[in-house]
């Protein structure tokens, strides 16, 4: 191949990476113009310019309360996934134990598993428990859908963490929990930190199985968007999705700062 | 040397350690002064490791007792042992910097911070790297970081120093540099001391004692001269610095001596060696620092002829392989004090060796 050649190639491959890019960012960039549209509905290219959607998604309460709950599931079941998480993943890396392996398997199946079948499975199961429409039947099913990202993420930090350090630690008179204390927890915190953005992420957005779970007097923001917009297709539905970007982009940045998302990745 | 007042000596007693169906371990006693240094010299897989982390606590034994001081540790968890460990990898922890990680031992003590403080700052002044205090271990260079990890073990004035294979990780002339370090701040601090490792050179130049350990056995403990002068067995021999071997069979016993018929047909007269019987097999050893290349002149050496077949010259010294005939080589190893010319390839050389020097064990079988 010539230099010419290769150039060309370059200028090619140039292309096709931001056609993909582009692809990929497409419905970000279409939502975003739409929440600012003077339009009473949803047409692109946006006429004028207007701030009255985002002061809908105010004015009307069920949003609000909406947003609260599913901010709240999020924090609760990622708390909750954290600790178990986090307990699994030590037993997983530090022990052997018969069907170790199987359980592994198990854990991570919620990864894996049609959602609405699993939708459908908790909420038959949550239905004779009196937990159908409860914050708390949710917040179960939630905390089981993101547990293997944590289990996921803390598993990562805990192999990379030498098993020397524990024993260094142990003989310089640390015991098992100021071991954990001072050395492990110090250590893992950046992944664990990573899974657990990722997990108020999936919490909040979840769709499919909270559908199930839902009803009269107790809606995810995720839902309540759903039902607005099959009554009203108005740019409401773009300033929420707007606001909801603006505020994962943020964390997001906010955890690549503090530990580099790419290397939960890899 | 005179022990620091804490330092506690070390007694293992019929300790035995099997992982799963392996004996990794299997019956060793042994016995450490306060303030001594041993080594434990072995191949991977001799125990050696497993042994120092019994004493560390960081594995039980299965059988046998191990004590520290007077007190029976068995069972007892490793940081209730006040030890010091310096691991291969160093086991810097990485969160923390260079003088987070020599207190780290200090404040699991609860001591003062004003007083931790103090005794980090002259730990590290005692490795030369006061000024890294606030350093990253990652941004130190292997040496500094193997310092950092003795100034962590020593800052607790540990009852015993247990040293893990520590100086595998640096290159040669920073192991060189990184030996004379660790024996002069072991004789500054007086702590009984344990290390582990797999090259002899290390172990003859850091102990006072070398405990020669094979598939979980003591072979042999002795001073690095007893150890490489007086070997008890071929495993020991060859394990520690360079041997020769020629093989021969037992021609008669006279008391001390032992006359034997080597392949190229001569008969020599060496110290009789345990267990050996007129007729046996046998593998005659000697070092090639003891063997003389034309011993013209010299008294009480015993002279084998031979021609030249290879020379290696290093410098220093040079490596005469001789060949004695029989299909057998001896190597010489001599100084080269002057300038001088060296011996054709193919002419005929004389060694001389003193018979003391030449030592006798069975003909080893075939593996």
């Amino acid at each position: 191949m010539n230099p010419t050649q290769i150039l060309t190639g370059e200028r090619a491959l140039k292309a096709y990476v931001l056609l993909i890019l582009l692809f990929l960012a497409l419905p970000i960039l279409i939502v975003v113009p739409l929440a600012f549209s003077n339009d009473v509905s949803l047409t692109f290219p946006p006429h004028g310019f207007s701030l009255r959607w985002f002061g809908n998604i105010l004015a009307r309460r069920e949003f609000g309360s909406a947003f609260l709950n599913s901010a709240m599931i999020a924090c609760i079941s990622t708390a909750i996934a954290m600790v178990i998480g986090i307990l699994s993943a030590i037993a997983f890396v530090r022990f052997q134990f018969p069907g170790r392996e199987t359980l592994l398997l198990l854990f991570m199946t919620p990864l894996i598993f049609p959602a609405i079948v699993f939708g459908a499975a908790v909420a038959l199961m949550l239905s004779p428990l009196g937990l159908l429409r409860s914050v708390w039947g949710l917040t179960l099913a939630h905390t089981v859908l993101i547990f293997p990202y944590i289990l996921r993420t803390s598993l990562a930090t805990l192999f990379e963490i030498d098993k020397s350090l524990h024993e260094a630690a142990y003989t310089l008179g640390a015991n098992r929990w100021q071991t954990f204390r001072y050395v492990i927890l110090p250590l893992l915190r950046p992944g664990l930190l990573a899974g657990a953005t990722f997990s108020l992420i999936i919490s909040f957005d979840e769709f499919t199985v909270s559908m199930f779970l839902v009803g009269p007097g107790l809606m995810t923001l995720p839902l309540e968007m759903y039902n607005y917009s099959e009554f009203s297709l108005d740019p409401t539905i773009a300033a929420i999705s707007t606001v909801l970007l603006v505020i994962t982009s943020i964390a997001i940045l906010i955890i690549e700062k503090l530990v580099g998302l790419g290397k939960q990745f890899s | 040397m005179s022990a620091a007042a804490d330092a506690a000596g070390v007694r293992l007693t019929g300790v035995k350690k099997w992982y799963g169906q392996v004996p990794a371990v299997r019956d060793v006693s042994l016995g450490i002064e306060p303030g001594e240094m041993v080594c434990l010299l072995g191949p991977s897989g001799c125990g050696k490791t497993t042994t120092l982390r019994m004493v560390a606590g960081l594995e039980n034994p299965d059988a046998g007792e191990i004590r520290i001081g007077s007190t029976l540790v068995n069972g007892l968890a490793p940081w209730k042992r006040n030890l010091g460990m310096v691991f291969q990898n160093y086991a810097l922890f990485p969160h923390m910097t260079v003088f987070e990680n020599v207190a780290f031992g200090l404040n699991m003590r609860r001591l003062p911070a004003a007083e931790v403080r103090r005794q980090v700052d002259a730990a590290m002044a005692q490795v030369r790297l006061a000024a890294f205090g606030e350093r990253r271990p990652s941004e130190l260079s292997g040496g500094q970081r193997q310092r950092i990890a003795l100034a962590r073990a020593i800052v607790t004035k540990p009852s015993v120093l247990l040293l893990d294979e520590p100086l595998a990780a640096l290159d040669k002339k920073l192991r060189e540099q990184m030996q004379v370090e660790i024996k002069q701040l072991q004789r500054q601090v007086g702590v009984t001391t344990i290390f582990v490792t797999h090259d002899q050179e290390e172990a003859l130049t850091l102990s006072d004692r070398i405990v020669v350990m094979d598939e979980g056995r003591i072979v042999q403990i002795g001073t690095p001269s007893e150890v490489y002068e007086r070997p008890r067995s071929r495993f020991v021999s060859d394990f520690i610095g360079f041997t020769n071997s020629v093989s021969g069979r037992v021609n008669s016993i006279d008391g001390a001596f032992t006359r034997v018929t080597i392949a190229s047909g001569q008969v020599v007269t060496v110290p009789s060696g345990a267990g050996i019987a007129a007729g046996d097999a046998v593998d005659l050893v000697i070092r090639p620092e003891k063997i003389v290349v034309d011993p013209t002149g010299l008294v009480d050496r015993s002279v084998i002829p031979g021609t030249l077949a290879h020379m290696v010259y290093t410098g220093a010294v040079t490596y005469y392989h001789v060949d004695i005939g029989g299909g057998a080589i001896l190597i010489a190893m001599a100084p080269n004090p002057d300038l001088h010319d060296l011996p054709a390839l193919g002419s005929p050389v004389a060694l001389g060796f003193k018979p003391d020097n030449m030592l006798i064990f069975p003909r080893r079988a075939e593996s």
